[in-house]
This record gives C-alpha cells, structure tokens and sequence, in this order.
C-alpha cells in the first residue's frame, strides 16, 4: 500500500507541475499585457509597471519565481482588486466555498449510495423507479437549470427558503446551494452504486455464501457491500470535479462569496493572475481528490494496489 | 529444382509486458526450417503455443523474422521490399482460422474475394475480374447467389469456402492454411479437409497445412513437420511419422489423441508441465514431460539425426540407439546447437 | 434481392426498432428545423424591443407564444435563435473533438508499441487536467471569439474519443480480416481506408451524437457565467442566466430555454443510446 501510495504520488505531482507550467505560459502566451486596459502611458511608467511586476525578467525565472511564490502561498497581487493580493482573496473566500463543497460532498454520499442500495436491493419496486427515475433526470439536469428551478419551486413558489445568499451561519440559508449542488452527484452515486450492487450480488462469491447459509444482513453488510463500493469510491474523484465545477454557478446563482465567484468575476475583468491563481489551486483540489479516491480504491481493493488492475 | 517455399533457419521472437521496460521475449520460433515442393502437401503438428502460427505468418511475410530467410524458389524475399512480397503472396496465399473474423463484415463477399485480384492482378478487368471470382465460387462448392451476401449471413462452413475462394482465386501456387478447420463444426471440417485434397487434385495447388489435428493431417498431408516449442523436434513422411513415431514428444501426440472406440481405455499421459516458451530450457525443450530423459538432455539442445529418407528426429535417445546404423547427424540448423 | 443486407441497412432497421432513439431523432429533426427557419418565419425579431410588451408573460393572442423579457424582446424567436447558436458551436465543436481524438486514436492504436505508449501516456496526463479549468483561463486571456470558444470545448472532449478510437482500432487491427488483407496483397493505405475507417465510423458516429450534448452542456456552462458567446448573440445558457436572474418576476424567461436545453440533451443521448445499440450487434439483448 505505501509503495502504491508514492507511486500515485510521483504521478500525481508531475501532473501538478504540468498544470502550473500550462497555466504560466498560457498566461505569458496572451496578446497584450495586463495594463492595455489602461489609458496610454508613457514608456517609462509601464517599464516602471513592469519591473514591479516582475514581467521584465526572462521567463524561466518569472516561472521559477512564481513557483517559489506558490509554494508560501503567494499568488501574486490581483490586477483588478488593486488593494488585495491573490492569497487575501483566496483566503477570504476558501472557508466559504470549503463548506459548501463539503456539505454538498457528505450530503451527496449520504443521500446517494443509501437511494442506490435500497433501490438493488428491492429491484423493480416503486422505490427503484423512483430512485432511477430520479437518477436519469439528476444526470441530464445541468447546475444551472437545476438550481434556478429548485429557487423557482422552493423559493418563490412556496417560499420555505431564501433565494440567495450564504447568511451568517444561518443553515436555512445554506439548504437550497448545498442540495442544488448535491443533486446531480447523488444521483449518479445512486445510479453506479445500484448497478454495482446488482452486479456483485449476482457473483458467484455472493452465491456461494449464500449457500452456506450467512444470514441477509451480514451478507449485505460485509460480501456485498465492500465489493460494491470500488467503482463508487474511484467515482468520488470525478464527483469532487464536478462539484469544484458547479460550485462556480451555485456561487453566481445564489450570491454566495466564495472563490468561485471570484474566479468568474476575474474571468469576466481579465484579470490574469487571480483567474490563474485560482485554476491552479482548483487543479490542484482536483488532482488531489482523485488521488485520494485511487488510494481509497486501493484500501478496498488489493488487486488495484498490487497493479492488476486500474 | 530448388523447392518452391523454403523457410531457412528462422528466428522470432515477440516482446512481452507493457511500457518502457520490455525485458521477456517469448521466442516463437528457434531455429525453423522447412520446404515445400509443387503440389506438396506438407502438415504441421504440435500443441497450441508452439509457433505454428508464427510459422504461417512469417512465410506470408506477415511478421518479419528476426534471422533467417524465407525462400521463393531458391530465391530469398526481402521482408521490406514491397515488390518482393506481392511476388511472394501471388504465389502464395494464406487460409486462416477464424472463418468469419478473416472476412470484413462490412464487405460482401464479392468484394472480399475481389481484393487479392484486385491487389496481386491489376491486369484484369472488372468483368474478367467477376468471371474469375464466379469461377472460384463455384470451384469451392459456394453457391453463385451467395457473392454479394455478407458474412455475418453465411455459415461458418460457407465462411471458410469464401475464405479458401479468396486464397485461391489469385492462382497461387501453394496455399498456407493456418488451422483452417479448428473453429468448425466436426461434420463441416470432413467437407473443407475434402475441399482441400479436391483443390490439390483438381488444380494442383501445394498445401501447408497446420493442425492440431493428426487424423486430418494424416488424411491430407505427404510429409508432416511436429513442432514442439518453436523447433521441429521431428520431421518426415506421414507413413514413417505416424506409424513409427521416434521423438518421445510425437509418441506423446500420437498417443494421447483419441480414438472414439467403446471399451477402450483414455490413453495413459505423463505428468509435469509443458515448458514455457517464455523461458525454454537449456536442453531438450521436452525435458518436463519426457518418459525417457537422460542426463544429457537437460544440458544441450539435442542434435538432429536425418536418416537418407528424410525421416529427421532431434533427439539423443535417437542418435544414441541409431548412430551405428544411421548417417551422422545433419543439424536443421546450426543455431539450434548452440547452448543458451 | 431484399435479402442482401449490409451491416449498414441491419443497423438502421435495428435503430427504428428503438422506440426512444426514433422519438428522440424525430424531436431533434423538428427542433432542427425550427432553430433554422423558426426566427424566419416569426413576425417577430429577436432584436426588436417591443416598448408595448416589457415582461409579458406567455399569451397566445399578442402573438409572444412564450412571453417577453424585459426589454419586450420575444422570447420564442430569441429562444430559436439561442439554440441555434447552441448547436452550432456544440455539432462544430464535437467535430473538433472527433477529428482530433479519431486521428489521435487511430495512429496509436495502428502503431503501437513505443509510439503508442508515448500517444497514450499524453492522453493520460491532459486527462487528469481539469481542462474546464484551463477553458475558463483561456476565455480570460483570449478574445472571447466563438472560434476560440469551439476550439476550448473541442478541447473537453477529444481525450475520451481518443481512447475509444484506439482500443477499438486495436481490437480490429487484430481481428484476421486485416492480416487477411495484408496477405492478400493491400498497401497500408487501402487497408486503413477500405477496411479500418468503415469499421470504425459507426463508433465514431456513436459517439458524435453523444459528444454533441456534452459540447451543448459545457457551452451553456460558459454562457450561464458570462464567459461564452457574447452579446448581441445569445445561446441558451446565456438565456437561462438572463432568466434565473428574473427568477420572481418573469418565470418564463427560465422555463422556456431551460426545457429547451433539457429537451436537446435528453433527446441526444437517447439517440446515441439508440445508436450505441443498433451499430454493435453484440450489445443487442
């Protein structure tokens, strides 16, 4: 396990490496400066701009410098917010999103891998079409027509929850983005977590405890479901992407301060290096849940770790 | 005159494992020799595994041999030279085993068998090009109708019939046949074997044919090459091989096939493993399973004894008992002697 | 003779077998057409403000069969026209994606060995980029051109169409047919041509169709934040974020290119479902 651990690892930061690389030449590579904005100005005051910058120096060493800088946490200033550096807003904004991320994560395994058990488990009664009903409208229902429509039904119609806003702790406020969130992702985890349960209870291993008699919930509980879960943890590394990639428009949708709304706000103003700083720590975040959902595959499941399969 | 295809001495080995660090070799082929005379029919025996089809493949000029050569009337074919291999695949055509998997499902069967005239004999016109196909359809037993169907609505019987129509059409001179019959139905592999001796009969065609199956060969064949794990252990006429089998491994073969007879006993087999190609032995390649293994088998490859009528064997038990009266070895290759 | 059948006509007599896809194919045609002639035929503009009819709500009798915005712009021609968009950008940008994952695919798949392993390993790394991400990047340093903007989802896709394309070419380059032709005499190219590519391109036409609402979904994800087509143009996520934004006076405004999106995902995906089953007999039940 710890040697599947570092190779993981020693593939895991390359990948990094490539990211930051990609994101710093993309960067360097753009037509016009991040001052053209700006009304003319003398030479000297844009070489004077540039120096500060550090967009003087050969590449190599603005790419070397700014890695040193990622590596204490300095992102460099933000061009547009003139008072705040990148790391300040980063900082503001991380707990927010942070949360919201994460109660939709927990909210999605909670709600998702149970629907998808109990729907195995009595398949082809109500509660399965329901759930697999459910399943195919969460998976074709992008974030941004999910969430408008849960404000339009929930919030305006039948006015049980603010339509916007983060609110001050208060968890009223924080239901509609975190289910908004959760939805599509419980869905697919209900989805993949039937399909596997049906399929290892149907394997001849499950068979034959079966027919040595192992009572219904111990074999549920400890054959069927460990075997089950391997597809569905290595899915939680593509669910963390994709709830990095909705939170974006749960933040614009509902308000709320978080990274995201940072990061579209950059986008919308060009401004280079918050939108670059933020791509690369949501890369990051990225990189780093998929890791931690192989290495969870591999904890489950011996023949990943001992690299018969991936 | 020199034989029509002759493989000297050929070498082939395939990389296994995945990504940068390619260290096994399984070695297909150690050493190969064979020939093939107009209008022979010569068989190729031995058990899955042995190279048997790495042989066909590399006498087509489907895969290029490591060492060696392959020989088009005494003449060597240049495995790069374009040229050099359309004049070797217009003279020799090749019959493979899967039936259905060796036509493309999106053509029909027309345009299947059209593709070697097309390829090998741009002389011909579309109309003499369709006379000809016909022809051959009906010289495999296929119904005319059934050209311009499609493979998934044939047989395997009538696949196979297409297949050797496809071989044949082109008039080569010798057809390689790689396991034609061994997807086929038992009542189905009678009726392709026949086809096969009619063909030889009929338009004189020579056949290399390789089998797992010994009463097939027997029936079919002149003269028959056993390999055992990439090298001929014994080669000669299909009376002297079968009847008086010398090499310990064609014994094995010949007595553990059986023979559907009530009340009589399945055959008595050695125990151990069969050597891996991944990894042969120093000696003999049969040392693991042979009943009469001597000390010296499990140290140097085994020498091969040729008796004037062309009967060969590698084997030490044979030139043992028979060096007083037999010629002296004549090694099938130099190579094979050297120890590894 | 009706019994020839190519595989051709067997896959399409199997896809009119699949009641969805059949559906799906007949509401795609019809939401085709009338994202084409549509706001042709409308007496309406989708740029004329009707000063008469600000956030009008869906009436048959004014003649805005689905309402107005706020600026009196009618939404139905507006809707059309945002799903045109939205189609275009996505059918030109699952070609960017086939054409470079097929041709990606295919020469690794074909080659092999070393070169193959160098492709794929290319393939591996970008696929553990979040290239969304880098999308977003590139629409902040680039101008927000729609070239641009079909090339960066084209981008999204062609990992995926890449690694289909080449176990599939590796299964068939290994498949005797092709030795078979080898042997028969064909150059590289006949048998790439006249024997790879048409048993690949029902995979690849498998999954044109199921790419496209892949393509429409990431460009709608742009748009709805405000950084994919750019007005005057609109496309449809740009419509649902305009009416998310008048979420409590103008619910319309959401419902209608909202359903829209839904309709042309859903009907995508079981069309290439329905597809998926018809062109590979092995998948049949």
């Amino acid at each position: 396990m710890l040697i599947y651990t570092l190779k993981r690892l020693a593939e895991a930061l390359p990948t990094l490496l490539v990211v930051i690389l990609l994101a710093f030449l993309l960067t360097r590579a753009a037509p016009g400066g991040p001052f053209d904005e700006e009304q003319a100005m003398p030479p000297e005051v844009r070489a004077n701009l540039e120096r500060s910058y550090g967009l003087d120096a050969p590449l190599h060493e603005q790419f070397l410098r700014y890695l040193g800088g990622l590596l204490r946490g300095d992102f460099g200033p933000s061009f547009t917010f003139k008072d705040y550096s990148v790391s300040e807003l980063i900082a503001e904004g991380l707990p927010t999103s942070a949360a919201l991320g994460g109660a939709a994560l927990l909210l999605a395994v909670l709600a998702g891998i149970p629907l998808g058990l109990v729907a195995a488990l009595r398949a082809r009664g109500w509660l399965d079409r329901l759930a697999m009903g459910l399943a195919v409208g969460g998976i074709a229902l992008p974030v941004f027509v999910i969430g408008p429509l849960l404000v339009l039904v929930f919030g305006v119609y039948l006015d049980l929850v603010p339509v916007a806003g983060w609110g001050e702790g208060a968890w009223l406020d924080r239901i509609l983005p975190t289910v908004t969130l959760a939805l599509p992702i419980v869905a697919y985890l209900a989805r993949l977590t039937r399909g596997s349960v049906l399929e290892v209870l149907q394997s001849p291993f499950v068979m034959a405890a079966k027919a040595r008699g192992v009572a219904r919930h111990s074999l549920i509980l400890r054959h069927v479901l460990p075997a089950a879960m391997v597809p569905v943890i290595g899915y939680l590394g593509p669910a963390s992407a994709a709830i990095l990639t909705g939170s974006l428009v749960v933040e614009i949708l509902f308000g709320i301060p978080g990274i995201g709304r940072h990061l579209v706000m950059g986008a919308l103003n060009r401004d280079y290096t918050l939108v670059m700083g933020m791509v690369i720590l949501y890369a990051s975040s990225m990189i780093l849940a998929n890791l931690v959902a192989d290495l969870g595959c591999a904890a489950v499941d011996p023949r990943i770790r001992l690299g018969r399969r991936r | 005159m020199s034989a029509l295809l002759q493989a000297l001495d050929l070498e082939v080995s395939f990389p296994l494992g995945q990504g940068w660090t390619r260290r096994s070799v399984l070695r297909a082929l150690r050493g190969v020799s064979l020939s093939l005379g107009r209008g022979e029919a010569v068989g190729i025996v031995g058990e899955s595994g042995c190279g048997k089809s790495t042989l066909a493949r590399v006498l087509l000029g489907l895969i290029k041999p490591d060492s060696g050569q392959v020989l088009l009337e005494g003449r060597a074919v240049a495995h790069h030279d374009r040229d050099a291999l359309l004049e070797l695949r217009r003279r020799v055509q090749m019959v493979f085993q899967d039936p259905r998997g060796s036509l493309n499902p999106r053509l029909t069967i027309l345009e299947s068998i059209a593709e070697p005239l097309r390829c090998l004999r741009p002389e011909f016109s579309a109309s003499e090009r369709r006379m000809l196909i016909m022809h051959t359809l009906e010289q495999v037993g296929l119904d005319r109708g059934l050209a311009s169907r499609y493979p998934h609505e044939l047989s395997g019987g009538q696949c196979q019939r297409a297949g050797i129509a496809r071989a044949i059409v082109a008039k080569p001179d010798c057809l390689v046949c790689d396991e034609p019959v061994s997807a086929l139905d038992l009542s189905i592999q009678g009726q392709i074997v026949n086809l096969l001796a009619d063909l030889r009969r009929e338009i004189g065609v020579g056949v290399l044919f390789i089998s797992h199956n010994l009463s097939v060969v027997r029936h079919l064949c002149d003269r028959v090459l056993v390999m055992h794990l990439g090298q001929v252990v014994e080669e000669g006429n299909v009376v002297q091989v079968f009847t008086a089998p010398r090499h310990p491994y064609t014994q094995l073969l010949l007595s553990s096939e059986l023979v559907a007879e009530p009340g009589r006993p399945l055959p008595a087999l050695p125990d151990g493993e069969p050597a891996s190609p991944l990894s042969p032995p120093a000696g003999c390649s049969f040392v693991g399973r042979c009943p009469v293994v001597m000390e010296a088998c499990r140290h140097e490859p085994p020498p091969v004894t040729r008796d004037p009528d062309g009967h060969a064997t590698r084997c030490y038990r044979w030139t043992d008992s028979t060096s007083s009266i037999h010629s002296p070895a004549i090694p099938l290759s130099t190579d094979a002697r050297r120890p590894r | 003779m009706t019994r020839d059948r190519s595989l051709w006509a067997e896959s399409v007599s199997r896809l009119l077998d699949h009641s969805a896809a059949v559906a799906s194919l007949a509401i795609l045609s019809a939401m085709v057409v009338a994202a084409v002639i549509g706001p042709w035929l409308s007496p309406h503009q989708a740029e004329v403000l009707d000063w008469s009819m600000m956030g009008a709500p869906p009436d048959l009798l004014s003649g805005h069969w689905m309402g107005t915005d706020r600026l009196g712009r009618d939404l139905l021609v507006r809707t059309l026209e945002g799903m045109r968009i939205s189609l275009l950008i996505a059918v030109a940008a699952a070609i960017v994606s086939l054409v470079l994952g097929t041709l990606w695919g295919a020469i690794a798949g074909y080659s092999g060995g070393r070169i193959d392993s160098v492709m794929m390993r290319g393939v591996d790394v970008l696929f553990a980029m979040p290239t969304l991400f880098f999308v977003i990047l590139l629409t902040t340093l680039f101008s927000r051109s729609p070239l641009l903007l079909i090339a960066c989802i084209g981008l999204t896709g062609w990992l995926t169409v890449a690694r289909v394309v080449r176990s599939e070419t590796m299964a068939l380059a290994s498949r005797e047919f092709i030795e078979a032709s080898v042997a028969c005499g064909a150059r590289p190219a006949g048998v790439v041509f006249r024997h790879l590519v048409p048993n690949l391109a029902g995979t690849v036409v498998t999954y044109a169709t199921l790419l496209i609402p892949q393509m429409i979904l990431v460009e709608s994800f742009l748009s709805f934040l405000g950084i994919g087509v750019q007005e005057p143009a609109s496309s449809l996520g740009n419509l649902i974020a305009e009416g998310a934004a008048e979420l409590d006076a103008a619910p319309w405004m959401l419902v209608g290119p909202a359903a829209c999106l839904v309709l042309l995902v859903f009907c995508f995906n079981y069309l290439g479902d329905g597809l998926r089953d018809a062109l590979d007999p092995r998948r049949r039940r």
